[in-house]
């Protein structure tokens, strides 16, 4: 079985919606990138998180990254350490759940999952549509992102 | 009984707000009209791989859906192959077997216990099911990365695979991994007949059970049946199927067959495909009590519970197989730019899925065409909740509520795959 590193980085998203793919963005730069400690992994995680349960549950620190849409200005940061956003009583989603959720699902499930620390870096944006690119805005924010993320290590 | 208009609207069914719903309008207990408002991401999705070499196109349209994104890198894949003229390997056809049963186990898991069994037992999400049955969710979980794995090992991502790619795979597994995968499908299959004991333990749920037309793969082409008629059609034909047609009441569009709409996923390929059923297939259609042909489009649920014990069955006997053979180390077959067509049918987890390129002499799409199942189902997800809200003795908002929820999860629709946006406006740090 693959040895895993006591840090795991996650850049959640689609990178074919536009800034919704800005946490998958920073996981390339972040692989990349000759700062990041050989303790941690970094993946472009998509966006279904239970697919990434074996590796969390083998992690003692979780960061992930993820678009938001938010009341904050385009490109703002919020950074949630030990307590995550709370999740709504009733899923609105019929296909699957969000990180947020699938995060609640797995801490209650697998004990291993719930002593690991997440710190969630959401990145507000205000639109998601069908394109490649980040928005401008959005990709002159990486850098920034980037060392916020690395501070957190 | 009251003659005023009223209107039901479901708002959540999608992510992301304002793309996604349910919109039932009434007179007195008369249905009007009802719409399913979907996000239709995919068709915009076209426009990305214009213009893109034929070598790109699969790891960018994998990203369509993160649930389905093997069905979608191979759907292009095998277009790619049928306009380039490429024959590949009975291993390569093995293992991208192997892949696609690992996506539709892993998919079947997640909507019949994390999405759909809640709705039975009356939680209002898997997170309240859990607190309560964790064994349960454990055992969906369970399964649901039992098809990562294969994916996984297979197709070199837990999500979008990139091994896979026209001609071959870039790397094999290990005879060590399939060994592994053997032992894993082999505890698959035990956990297989826990689920089914599971979901035939739920209530029954049969409130819009109407006539309804189905159309699934059987062998190569697609059949299109109501009743005991049958009509058969070629991938190149697909249009035929997939004509698209704007709704008078809905902005997305519909596919309809014959002015009717039609049903596709899970119920649809064994109500087609009766004689596939292996024996442990046919003791879970007992054990469920499932009718074939069944014209309850609540038993798109039990449907995926059968196929489940098809999947393992089948993706065990594969690894079997190559285990028992051996293999040998062999790089994709080339593919040379070929100017041309090529279009693709497969059946992804909740149905049809259709591929179709055009490429130029140095092998760069011109056009494309991605059809997905979701998109065809919208018009017989509208036709069934129309059925349920006016067989509904109540007319509660509640209680049509309830039943068109359920209805729309037992689709197992596709309406937000796209996207996943969070909404963080909760309490928490501005860095």
């Amino acid at each position: 079985m693959k040895q895993r590193k006591p840090v795991l980085i996650l850049g959640l998203g689609n990178p074919l919606m536009g800034d919704d793919g800005v946490g998958c963005r920073v996981a390339e730069m972040l692989a990349s990138d000759p700062r990041l400690p050989a303790h941690a992994d970094v993946h472009d995680a998509g966006s279904d998180l239970l697919r990434w349960a074996d590796e969390i549950a083998g992690s003692d620190k979780v960061i992930l990254i993820d678009g938001a849409l938010s009341e904050q200005p385009a490109g703002a940061l919020t950074i949630y350490e030990d307590e995550l956003p709370g999740v709504a009583a009733c899923s609105s989603h019929v296909h699957h759940l969000s990180p947020l959720h699938a995060i609640a699902l797995l801490r209650s499930t697998q004990p291993e999952i719930a002593r690991v620390h997440f710190t969630l870096l959401t990145v507000a944006v205000s639109s998601a549509e069908v394109g490649m690119p980040l928005s401008p805005l959005i990709q002159n924010q990486l850098p920034e992102i980037c060392d916020q993320v690395l501070l957190r290590l | 009984m009251t003659n005023s208009t009223s209107t039901l609207r479901i708002e959540h069914l999608a992510r992301v707000e304002g793309h996604g719903g349910i919109t039932i309008t009434m007179k007195g207990d008369q249905v009007l009209h009802v719409w399913l408002d979907i996000f239709e991401g995919s068709r915009l999705f076209e426009t990305l791989v214009r213009g893109r070499r034929f070598d790109e196109a699969s790891q960018i349209v994998s990203r369509i859906c993160s649930i389905c994104s093997t069905s979608h890198a191979l759907a292009a894949i095998l277009a790619i192959e049928r306009a380039m003229h490429v024959e590949v390997s009975a291993l390569t056809n093995a293992l991208r077997e192997l892949m696609h049963l690992g996506e539709n186990i892993e998919s079947h898991a997640l909507h019949l216990f994390l999405l759909a069994a809640p709705d039975y037992l009356d939680y209002p999400s898997a997170i309240a099911l859990a607190a309560d049955k964790p064994s349960l969710v454990k055992l969906g979980l369970r399964l649901k990365n039992l098809g990562n794995v294969l994916q996984e090992v297979i197709g070199g991502r837990a999500i979008h695979p990139v091994n896979a790619i026209p001609g071959g795979f870039a790397r094999l597994p290990t005879i060590q991994q399939m060994l592994d995968l053997r032992q894993r499908l082999e505890q698959g299959r035990e956990d297989c007949q826990a689920a089914v004991a599971m979901l035939s333990s739920l209530p029954p749920a049969d409130f819009c059970h109407a006539s309804t037309v189905f159309a699934a793969l059987r062998d190569s082409s697609i059949v299109v049946k109501e009743g005991a008629v049958e009509e058969q059609l070629e991938p190149g034909c697909y249009r035929t199927l997939t004509n698209e047609e704007k709704g008078p009441f809905s902005n997305a569009k519909r596919s309809l067959y014959r002015d009717r709409p039609f049903m596709v996923g899970a119920l649809a390929r064994l109500n087609i495909n009766p004689g596939s059923l292996t024996a442990g297939a046919q003791a879970a259609v007992e054990q469920l009590g499932l009718s074939l042909a069944s014209c309850n489009p609540m038993d798109n649920n039990k449907a995926q519970a059968v196929e489940l014990v098809i999947l393992i069955d089948r993706a065990l006997s594969i690894v079997r197989e190559l285990i028992e053979e051996g293999w040998q180390a062999q790089a994709p077959v080339a593919v040379r730019a070929h100017p041309g067509n090529g279009v693709a049918v497969l059946e992804a987890p909740r149905g049809l899925l259709i591929h179709n390129y055009t490429f130029d002499q140095a092998g760069y799409i011109t056009e494309a065409d991605v059809v997905t199942p979701t998109a065809m189902n919208a018009a017989s997800m509208e036709h069934h909740f129309r059925v349920a809200v006016e067989r509904s003795d109540s007319k509660e908002p509640a209680v049509l509520t309830r039943k068109v929820e359920m209805l729309a999860r037992a689709y197992d629709p596709c309406l937000s795959c796209s996207v996943h946006l969070i909404q963080a406006n909760e309490r928490g740090r501005t860095g």
